[in-house]
C-alpha cells in the first residue's frame, strides 16, 4: 500500500513519574502537542488586593478592625521541570506562544472516568522558561503556569 | 455571464498541477480575486473607421448614449455608444483596436450602483453548511474586485482540545474543515439570484498560522495529503515527538479532499514489527486527530509512524429505522387476528 505520509519518528518514554503536570498546547500548525513535566517544583498562589475601605472608626472598644478587604485576587501557580534532550527542549519551548496550554486535571483516573481526559485552560508565565543546567544531549529545563484565577467572595 | 473568480488561494505542492492544495490557514488572508463580466462579446470590429462590439445576443435596455465597460483584448476601457443595430453596437471612440479574442461589457450605465455580495458559509459537525457571514465589495470600474474570508471563519475555529481520546481518529471540524461561497450581485432597481453553493468550487481552512518564508503562503499544502506523494507532513510542533504511555497523545493530519474515499491506515514499526490498523474513512475531508496504537513493550524506546492508502474504502451507512429485506417481526396474537384472510 502507497505512503501518504512522511514517517513520524514518535520517541515512547516509559519512565516513573511521581508529580506528573501533563500539558496539551495548540501548535500554529493546528495540531496538538504534549509534554509530560515530571518534577513539580513549586505550588504557590499569587495574592492581590484590588480594593479595601478603612471605614471612620467611632467605637474603637468594639471595631474588628480599621482596613477590611472588598477583592481579592488569587491565582494559582506551579512551577515545574523537565530534563529534556537538547532538540525536544525548543520543541517544547514553543507552548509559550501557544493560543492554547491545558492541563490535565485528571492524570491517573481519565481513561476510565466516564468525562475521558478533563482539561483545564493555563497559562505560562512569559519569561518563565528557563534552562537550568545542561550537559552534552540534555538540559534540565523550568517553567511556571498560572491555572485560572480562584473565586473568591467581593463586597 | 456574471462573476468570474480569476484568482484564489489554491497552491500547487511540489510545483505540480495535479497536486493543487485547496487549503488555507485561517488566521491568515485568504483572498481570492474576481471580475465582473455582465455580457459575453464575440469580436470587437472596424469599419470605415467605426469601431463595433459583436455580440452573442443584445441585452434588454441598452440605448446611445450609455456608458460600457469594454474588455476584450488589448481594449480595457469605457466606451460609449453611439448606435445600436441587433447584435453590434457602435462605438464613439476611435482608439480601440479590433480583434477576434472575445471578452466582456459591463453595462456601466444600464446598472448603476452596481455592488456583489459574497455569502460565505463552512460546515458544521453534520457536514452541512452554516451561513457564516456576508461582505459587500464595489468593483472597480474595470470589473475586477477581490474578497478575503478568512474573517467570517476564524469565528469556527476551537482552540481548546475537544478530542475524547476513544476512537483510533476523529474529524476535528473546529480544526479544519470545508467552506464556500455564493455570490449575488445587486444594482439600482434589481439583483440576480445568489449563485449556487459550490458553483466556485469547494475549499478548505485550517486552525493555522504559516510563519515568515514558509512555502505555498498561506496555503498550508505541506500538511494535505495526496494519493501520490509520501512527503505529507502530520501537524506537530515536535521534530521527534514523545509519547508517555498512560497519558493522551495524538497526531494530526489533513484528510483532504484528494484521499476521500479512500481507506488510510495508521502504520507504525518498532524495528522489530509492523502493525497496521485501518482509521475511521467517514471522517474523512476534515483535520483529523488520531491516537496511537499504545501498549508498548518497555523495550520500545521508538517507532515509526505514517499513514498508507489501503484502497477503496468501504463505508456501512444504516439509517435510522433500516430493516434488512428478510427480517420479519412476528404480530402479537391480537393483531394477527385482525388481519383480513
Amino acid at each position: 500500500m502507497p505512503r501518504v505520509t512522511e514517517k513520524k519518528r514518535v520517541r515512547i518514554d516509559h519512565t516513573c513519574v511521581d508529580s506528573p503536570v501533563y500539558l496539551n498546547w495548540l501548535g500554529v500548525s493546528g495540531g496538538r502537542n504534549y509534554w509530560l513535566f515530571k518534577k513539580k517544583q513549586s505550588l504557590g498562589v499569587s495574592v492581590s488586593i484590588t480594593g479595601e475601605y478603612q471605614p471612620y472608626t467611632e467605637d474603637i472598644e468594639n471595631a474588628k478592625g480599621f482596613v477590611f478587604n472588598t477583592g481579592v485576587e488569587a491565582v494559582p501557580t506551579i512551577t515545574m521541570g523537565a530534563r529534556v534532550r537538547s532538540a525536544a527542549k525548543v520543541d517544547i519551548s514553543k507552548m509559550r506562544h501557544s493560543l492554547c496550554v491545558q492541563m490535565l486535571m485528571n492524570p491517573l483516573t481519565w481513561e476510565t472516568d466516564p468525562s475521558g481526559p478533563v482539561w483545564q485552560v493555563v497559562r505560562p508565565v512569559p519569561g518563565s522558561f528557563q534552562v537550568i543546567e545542561t550537559d552534552s544531549k540534555f538540559e534540565v529545563i523550568e517553567i511556571t503556569i498560572t491555572l485560572p484565577s480562584l473565586n473568591i467572595q467581593s463586597t | 455571464m456574471s462573476v468570474v473568480i480569476t484568482a484564489d488561494p489554491t497552491r500547487n505542492v511540489n510545483g505540480d498541477s495535479l497536486l493543487q492544495s485547496r487549503w488555507s490557514a485561517v488566521n491568515q488572508p485568504i483572498l481570492f480575486g474576481a471580475t465582473r463580466q455582465d455580457h459575453p462579446v464575440t469580436m470587437v470590429q472596424q469599419t470605415l473607421g467605426v469601431f463595433r462590439i459583436v455580440l452573442f445576443s443584445a441585452p434588454a435596455g441598452l440605448v446611445v448614449g450609455q456608458k460600457l465597460w469594454l474588455k476584450s483584448g488589448v481594449n480595457n476601457q469605457s466606451v460609449t455608444i453611439s448606435a445600436i443595430s441587433g447584435v453590434q453596437i457602435s462605438l464613439v471612440e476611435t482608439n480601440l483596436t479590433a480583434g477576434t479574442l472575445g471578452g466582456f461589457i459591463n453595462l456601466t450605465t444600464l446598472r448603476r450602483n452596481y455592488y456583489v455580495s459574497i455569502n460565505v458559509y463552512s460546515v458544521d459537525e453534520s457536514n452541512t453548511y452554516v451561513y457564516a457571514g456576508t461582505q459587500d465589495v464595489r468593483p472597480a470600474p474595470s470589473g475586477e474586485f477581490s474578497f478575503d474570508v478568512h474573517g467570517y471563519l476564524m469565528s469556527k475555529a476551537a482552540q481548546t482540545d475537544e478530542f475524547a481520546y476513544n476512537v483510533i481518529n476523529k474529524k476535528r471540524i473546529k480544526t479544519g474543515s470545508k467552506y464556500n461561497f455564493t455570490i449575488q450581485e445587486f444594482w439600482t432597481g434589481s439583483n440576480t439570484q445568489p449563485s449556487a453553493l459550490g458553483g466556485y468550487g469547494t475549499y478548505y481552512w485550517t486552525n493555522s498560522a504559516k510563519q515568515i518564508q514558509e512555502k505555498y503562503n498561506f496555503n498550508v499544502g505541506a500538511h494535505v495529503l495526496f494519493r501520490t506523494i509520501d512527503t505529507t507532513k502530520f501537524m506537530s510542533d515536535f521534530e521527534k515527538p514523545t509519547y508517555f504511555p498512560g497519558f493522551p497523545f495524538s497526531l494530526s493530519f489533513i484528510w483532504s479532499e484528494k484521499v476521500a474515499g479512500r481507506q488510510l491506515q495508521r502504520v507504525e514499526d518498532d524495528f522489530t514489527a509492523t502493525t497496521t490498523d485501518n482509521l475511521d474513512a467517514a471522517q474523512a475531508t476534515a483535520v483529523n486527530i488520531m491516537m496511537l496504537k499504545g501498549g508498548y513493550a518497555t523495550s520500545v524506546d521508538e517507532i515509526d509512524v505514517w499513514l498508507n492508502d489501503g484502497g477503496v474504502a468501504v463505508l456501512n451507512y444504516v439509517g435510522t429505522g433500516y430493516v434488512g429485506i428478510t427480517y420479519v417481526e412476528p404480530l402479537p396474537f391480537e393483531e394477527a387476528v385482525k388481519q383480513p384472510k
